[in-house]
């Protein structure tokens, strides 16, 4: 139970926060990428330390996988560099967007779908090594 | 339309990243949810086997033994031994229906926001930003759905996003989601700094 009651709200929480902290907002975003209004990078960083913070003390010799470098974190990183940039969504921020009421994210929701089904195929069918997703 | 300025919205984000492993005992990563949830037949599979593992260990070692003995004969299967004693054992990864309800959230979560501060309109778009840079209209269907498969494709190539390698990884200093991390900003600044030279 306890898993599902923290998805719950861990996720409502995020869908709040995305939305007020602007990532749910295109114009927002292309200026934190544009580097013309720093504060969602700011929010991004100061995110990054607080959990360091808090998973350096909850998480201390927990089994949790590693993640070390591979070519197929360069190259699938540059890809979904490109196209946040593009449609403004990473996949919690698509998400978000929907819930604004942004209908076109749709697409872009359907593309994030296609796009790990094609990764899946060229995988099986090139013989990649890829990560495992997180979690 | 306001937004929250950086620490809060940057405690809002670090206490939901800490806060989601405090509750599950797993790391936060939405993209790693959307594949579950997209992978639905596997994760339903594999949440029946470790439901049948927890409810009867003994059964299902009993009948690994089993069908160990009938492929390679008596002498492949060793005499039972009582396992060494496990350090930590890893915490159970959660069911198909954890992750599903964490996506729905997010959704419900930014629509009842949208709602409560009076923003929540159909948009046909994805605003005046969108469209000067971008484009507009049938085409923007078009640009938003194959930026969507290079998100797709990425993600799950480089196996996280923005939660999984830039908050939860980067958090945990994990050498692939720092330079992940890096990366997707990186070419995304590259990419927007072209957008706006070229509108």
């Amino acid at each position: 139970m306890r898993p599902h009651l923290g998805a719950a709200l861990t996720g409502l929480a995020l869908g709040v926060t995305l939305t007020l902290a602007g990532f749910a907002d295109y114009g927002e975003v292309h200026r934190m990428f544009a580097l013309t209004d720093l504060r969602l990078i700011f929010t991004f960083a100061g995110a990054v330390a607080i959990s360091f913070v808090g998973l350096g003390v909850l998480a201390r010799g927990a089994a949790i996988p590693r993640r070390s470098v591979r070519r197929s974190t360069v190259i699938g990183a540059a890809l979904f560099g490109v196209g946040w940039a593009l449609t403004g969504a990473c996949p919690g921020a698509a998400l978000a967007q929907l819930g604004n009421g942004y209908v076109p994210a749709l697409a872009s929701l359907g593309g994030i779908f296609a796009g790990a089904l094609i990764h899946d195929r060229l995988r099986a069918r090139l013989g990649w090594e890829s990560d495992a997703c997180g979690s | 339309m306001w937004f929250l300025p950086w620490w809060a919205g940057a405690l809002a984000l670090g206490t939901i990243c800490v806060g989601y492993f405090w509750l599950t005992r797993q790391t936060m990563g939405v993209s790693g949810s959307l594949y579950r949830a997209l992978d639905w037949r596997v994760s339903r599979a594999g949440d029946r086997d470790r439901e049948a593992f927890e409810a009867d260990p003994a059964a299902v070692e009993a009948a690994l033994l089993e069908a160990t003995r009938a492929e390679f004969g008596d002498d492949a299967a060793p005499p039972p031994v009582s396992p060494p004693p496990a350090a930590a054992p890893p915490p159970p990864s959660l069911s198909l229906g954890v992750h599903v309800t964490f996506l729905g959230a997010i959704f419900a979560g930014s629509l009842a926001t949208a709602w409560l501060r009076g923003a929540l309109h159909v948009h046909r778009d994805l605003g005046d930003e969108f469209g000067r840079l971008v484009a507009h209209g049938g085409r923007a269907w078009l640009v938003l759905a194959a930026g969507g498969v290079l998100v797709g494709f990425g993600t799950r190539l480089a196996g996280g996003c923005t939660s999984g390698h830039g908050l939860s990884g980067c958090g945990r200093l994990q050498p692939g989601s720092l330079v992940a991390t890096a990366i997707f900003f990186g070419c995304a600044v590259a990419i927007s700094l072209a957008l706006g030279a070229l509108a």
